[in-house]
């Protein structure tokens, strides 16, 4: 089962402000994950250069974890901007999920879950989807 | 691919333990059951060794005072997304 995850849970994970978030960092090795290069564009944007270096080891180590870097189809960000994902930066993600082909979107970012009508995906907070796929409760 | 073949000597009592282990298990046969031990064992190490350097990077992102981000979850998803707004002007727009 391929999953993406949004920005905010590499900051909230790195940060360890949120231990769902952290929790779900540490089953990196473990997951199947497909992350655009916006979302680490995102991420290293709040990281020094060591530290960017650091989190590349990471995921370079953690080896079903993709970074993608080709562009998202235009006709597919399109259509999650009429899905109702207004801003265009989140039609990008909202239409990345689904072109990958991911079953989850995990993100705190509750305007995916407001503003879109219907998804090819769902969108999960990280509590949510460790009780789905962990029974784990924090 | 290419296998190797390997004799091993163990004590009785271990050998009584793995056999025992395997029937428990339903593996059938020692080999298949050692190799998966194996396997297991060393993706935990792996991922132990993984989880060592991601606290390491926590650490100094801390000792750097964090991230400037805001002080509630809900300040730092909207500064987040004001940052995704921004890359994606920057640098995506042109192309949608």
């Amino acid at each position: 089962m391929q999953i993406c995850i949004d920005s905010n849970q590499f900051i909230f994970g790195i940060g360890g402000t949120d231990p769902a978030s952290e929790t779900l960092m540490s089953l990196l090795p473990s997951l199947e994950v497909v992350i655009p290069r916006l979302v680490m564009k995102e991420v290293t944007r709040n990281l020094s250069d060591s530290q960017t270096k650091m989190l590349f080891m990471l995921l370079n180590n953690a080896s079903q974890v993709k970074i993608v870097e080709e562009p998202v189809p235009v006709e597919m960000v399109h259509k999650y901007v009429s899905l109702g994902l207004r801003e265009k930066a989140d039609a990008f993600i909202g239409a990345f999920v689904e072109w990958q082909g991911a079953k989850y979107l995990i993100s705190d970012n509750r305007h995916f879950l407001l503003e879109l009508s219907e998804a090819a995906f769902e969108v999960l907070s990280p509590e949510e989807f460790l009780y789905r796929h962990y029974h784990t409760t924090l | 691919m290419a296998v190797r073949e390997v004799s091993w000597k163990v004590s009785d009592k271990m050998y009584d333990e793995m056999t025992q282990v395997q029937k428990e298990l339903s593996f059938s046969s020692l080999k298949d059951m050692v190799s998966l031990a194996v396997q297991r064992y060393l993706a935990e190490i792996r991922h132990e060794t993984w989880w060592i350097d991601f606290r390491k990077l926590q650490q100094q992102v801390r000792a750097t005072g964090g991230f400037k981000l805001g002080q509630t979850k809900e300040e730092v998803i909207g500064n987040l997304r004001e940052q995704r707004r921004q890359i994606f002007e920057s640098d995506y727009a042109n192309m949608y």
